[in-house]
């Protein structure tokens, strides 16, 4: 099917509800390997326990601590299974984070969202370019990363010879918050970056230039526009905790109720880095 | 010293799980107060003299050097007559490669951060003062002085941190004598229990010291071991110490007298009753001070660590109270906590009469106890090395492991089930992790040994504070509160202000809490004893009538198949206990109908079947559902379903695990 531009000021997440859904689908499907394994794990010796794995969750934490020590030996193949599935989280993800954006960005003729099948070719077409923006953004932010918690580490050590360790671990702590700002800005061009390779098809480079352009038009809004949907995105997080703590959760209905509300703070967090993506397209223009 | 394995699992478990699950019934729960009882014997209030130090110091902080001289008064309290003495010179165990402290290969715990700087003590006046008509008076020692080990061609040879001198004469059982001493220091680089940092010195093992004659007249003299604490008799120590005027002191004992004397000040400070004398002094110290019933609580601590300083008061206020009502008044006026600054962390976590020292970061942690943990775990050692004085070098149990215990008590009345981790819903107590610190090390070595002996600080840290602290908790569990009280009350009443041995507790347990217990205990401390309870088998079929070929009335009838009735099962649950420890325990029974029935068992076999009879399938059994021993080496087989019935999965855990790793897919997708 022939797709459309969407004019960029047209553009919002909460118009692409299934989009949205099919994201939270992808990463519930991801994060499920893991729950899986974990949940294996557990079943191997608590699932004979009369009352499942309840003891693990009991106050004092003595039958988790003992399950964990006894669980040891599964420790190395776990985490060889998380970091697979965080690569691929990464990697693959180009792909459903670019039909994102293609849906997002683009309409049917008559003005629907496009297909699921239409976003992921358009994702697919996209990745080589979409694979090669987001190494060089993770490297950069590597680096900025690295040097920063280098400098960190630097000072607080000097001033611990001076015993004066608050004064160094506060300005160790600025220094480490301005790498993560400046690695924050670097992601933020990336996404600007492959926000333009899906919505106009272009290359690495031309993208890479165009995002860089954009951003720096008006390089706080977009900053601030990103930062604040980061930021309230761990807000239903925190409420989940809260609210966890009352439901309980261990087992039958409560459980339910405790699964069905943690998905909901996952979606409202899909929800929000949509809503970024939609910015990003937007900032690009037409 | 402390120990704490909290902030391991702190940073494991909990990005595990979020929600916590309704109330369970737990072991958690504070223990009672103990009752009073009339017959009790009241606490003592004074111990018997034996080495009274009166010494002055100066000390040049930007040398890091010490000038000492003073007087040392003994008692000969033991049963025969001495014609030597031990002195215990323990900074030369930073003098050189030689010393035994760092020629031990001890990885781990503690002790082990880079001498930058070594120490020493120099002892440049020893000599005997007497009468007038004492030919001996004024014999100067020094001559005498041999470093035994330092001549050994073995194993510690070269180490000169424990030496003697022969007496002129020899002191008689019941007389005393007095030397005069002088000697200086270079302190080390902040090891251990004593050094600098930069312009903050901690002063501890700062002067000779005599080691402790025991009553039959023996010594018992120690180099400085790398796990090893101290060992000595009591007496009154009457310290004078001269620092910068710029800088705080903080020292054992009160302050009596105080002056500034061109630029420098001069405190002195006086304690009776105690075996042991530290100080600190830092021209960085912020104070706080309060009262907790007649003891004077002072915190030193950095600038910028107030809320550490807080939270360790808070420790305090609540401890000491605590402590004073299961072992005894605290029988000192003041109390001193000395936080250390963060490059002198290895001061930190330290007990010295009426001073102990601390840690922590300055913006504190959220979800650990620790600050509080080390506080009270430290506080506690003014009762378990401070006041009840035995061999922390011989049986470093019965003042680390028992302290641990003691400690694990205070924070769980403190901060119920999360008395070690406390936060986003997942509660650690303190008892949790010695039970699963010490089980892991069970096999290694045993509890009850010298210092020395492990070879490793993990093996040192796990066997004698963790699992010596489940060892107690699980006789507390298991025998109950009111023998633990009763243990523990004449254990403390009676050792107050003694030497006690192992053997002096394991007897005290016998009284108090039966020999059943008593014989539990030194299994446990002296054989690597271990034990594990394990659901071997569950099963239940419907009861039917006997079948097969019966003689009745002279003839022989074939009895078949009856059908079964309903509602009549029977079967059986086989429990095993593997290991060299018994503990009596119950056997919950899970019915399918949801009932549950408990049997008890006093767990002295190796096995027991257990028969069932009942209106419902039998689903699984529990063995000590109440996780009340805390020895138990293997929990994951402390349960069982039968093979017909339905297992109930982890759906906890899948739901939590997944959640959480929906958060993190999120936190590195694209």
């Amino acid at each position: 099917m022939t797709l459309r531009r969407l004019p960029s000021g047209t553009i919002r997440a909460r118009r692409r509800p299934r989009a949205i859904a099919l994201l939270w689908l992808w990463e519930l499907a991801l994060a499920l390997v893991l729950g899986t394994s974990f949940a294996s794990l557990a079943r191997e010796t608590y699932g004979r326990h009369p009352d499942g794995d309840t003891p693990l969750f009991a106050p004092g934490g003595l039958a988790l601590l003992d399950f964990l020590r006894h669980s040891l030996p599964a420790r190395g193949p776990l985490l060889c299974e998380v970091l697979a599935v965080l690569a691929a989280a990464h990697l693959l993800g180009l792909v459903p984070s670019a039909a994102v954006f293609a849906e997002l960005a683009f309409e049917t003729p008559t003005r629907k969202a496009p297909p699921p099948r239409d976003a992921i070719g358009h994702a697919i077409a996209a990745l080589p370019a979409s694979f090669a923006l987001s190494m060089v953004g993770l490297a950069l932010q590597g680096v900025v990363v690295v040097l920063g918690g280098f400098f960190a580490g630097s000072v607080s050590t000097s001033f611990g010879f001076s015993l004066r360790t608050r004064d160094g671990n506060l300005i160790a702590a600025a220094i480490a918050l301005a790498s993560v700002a400046v690695a924050l800005v670097v992601g933020v061009a990336v996404d600007l970056a492959r926000a333009e390779v899906v919505r106009h098809e272009t290359s690495a480079v031309e993208a890479a230039q165009k995002g860089l352009e954009r951003f720096l038009l008006r390089p706080v809004a977009v900053t601030w526009s990103y930062t604040w949907r980061s930021a309230s995105s761990w807000v239903p997080v925190g409420l989940g905790a809260l609210l966890a703590t009352r439901i309980g959760g261990r087992g039958g209905a409560s459980l339910l109720v405790l699964a069905a509300f943690h998905q909901v703070v996952v979606l409202v967090r899909v929800a929000i880095r949509a809503s970024w993506m939609a910015r990003a397209l937007r900032a690009l223009g037409d | 010293m402390p120990r704490s394995h909290a902030p391991f699992f702190a940073a494991f478990a909990l990005p595990a799980f979020l929600a916590l699950p309704d109330a369970l019934p737990t072991p958690e729960t504070p223990s009672p107060a103990p009752e009073p009882t009339a017959a009790a014997q009241p606490f003592r209030s004074h111990a018997d003299d034996v080495a009274d130090y009166t010494l002055r110091a100066r000390l040049d902080p930007e040398k890091h050097t010490l000038h000492g001289e003073g007087t040392i008064r003994f008692r000969n309290a033991s049963s025969g007559a001495v014609h030597e003495l031990w002195l215990h010179l323990y900074l030369n165990a930073f003098k050189n490669e030689r010393s035994t402290f760092l020629r031990e290969p001890v990885a781990g715990f503690r002790g082990s951060a880079p001498l930058a700087d070594w120490g020493t003590i120099d002892l440049t006046t020893l000599s005997l003062r007497g009468d007038a008509g004492d030919s001996a008076s004024g014999t100067d020692l020094l001559p005498t002085l041999d470093r035994p080990s330092a001549a050994d061609t073995g194993e510690g040879a070269g180490d000169e941190t424990d030496v003697k001198v022969a007496l002129p004469r020899e002191v008689r059982s019941g007389e005393t004598i007095t030397l005069d001493v002088a000697w200086d220091d270079k302190l080390p680089s902040i090891v251990e229990r004593t050094g600098y940092a930069g312009s903050f010195h901690f002063v501890g093992q700062w002067f000779p010291k005599l080691a402790r004659l025991e009553p039959d007249g023996t010594w018992a003299h120690f180099p400085f071991h790398h796990l090893a604490e101290f060992y000595a008799d009591f007496g009154t120590y009457d310290v004078t110490l001269d620092v910068p005027a710029s800088f705080t002191i903080g020292a054992t004992g009160p302050l009596v007298e105080s002056r500034r004397d061109g630029g420098r000040l001069v405190e002195r400070h006086v304690q009776a009753d105690v075996h042991d004398f530290a100080w600190t002094a830092w021209d960085g110290f912020r104070t706080r001070e309060e009262r907790v019933g007649d003891v004077r609580v002072r915190v030193l601590f950095p600038e910028g660590y107030e809320a550490d300083a807080l939270r360790e008061l808070d420790a305090v206020r609540f401890a000491l109270p605590y402590f004073a009502r299961r072992y005894g008044p605290y029988p000192y006026a003041e109390l001193t906590v000395v936080h250390p600054p963060e490059a002198a962390s290895e001061a930190g976590g330290m007990e010295y009469p009426t001073l102990i020292t601390t840690g922590g970061a300055w913006h504190g942690t959220p979800f650990s106890k620790l600050i509080e943990l080390v506080t009270v775990h430290e506080l506690g050692h003014q009762y378990f090395y401070g006041l009840l004085a035995s061999n922390e070098v011989l049986w470093p149990f019965l003042d680390e492991g028992i302290n641990s215990y003691a400690e694990a008590d205070v924070l769980r009345a403190m901060f119920g089930a999360g008395s070690a981790v406390s936060g986003l819903g997942l509660t650690v107590s303190d008892s949790a992790i010695q039970a699963v610190f010490g089980n892991a090390a069970e096999h290694d070595d045993p509890i009850a040994q010298p210092a020395y002996a492990f070879e490793t600080g993990g093996r040192y840290s796990s066997l004698v504070y963790e699992r010596t602290g489940a060892v107690l908790e699980t006789l507390r569990r298991v025998y109950g509160q009111a023998g633990m009280d009763r243990a523990m009350s004449e254990y403390t009443r009676a050792f107050r202000f003694e030497h006690p041995g192992p053997e002096d507790l394991i007897a005290c347990f016998a009284q108090g809490m039966g020999g059943e217990a008593a014989a539990m205990l030194r299994r446990a401390l002296f054989e690597k004893a271990w034990v594990d309870y394990a659901v071997v088998e569950v099963a239940s079929h419907p009861h039917t009538a006997p079948r097969g070929l019966f003689d009745r009335d002279g003839r022989r009838e074939t009895v078949a198949a009856a059908p079964a009735k309903g509602g009549d099962y029977e079967g059986s649950v086989l429990v095993e206990r593997r290991g060299t420890l018994s503990f009596p325990v119950e056997i919950e029974l899970v019915l399918e109908d949801g009932h549950r029935e408990r049997v008890p068992w006093d767990g002295v076999g190796g096995s027991i079947r257990v028969p069932y009879r009942g209106p419902s399938r039998l689903r699984g059994a529990i063995v000590d559902p109440d996780r009340a021993v805390l020895l138990d080496d293997d929990l994951t087989n402390n349960h069982g379903t039968a093979a017909d019935a339905e297992r109930r999965g982890a759906d906890l855990v899948l739901e939590r695990a997944t959640y959480w790793a929906e958060l993190v897919v999120q936190a590195v997708a694209p």
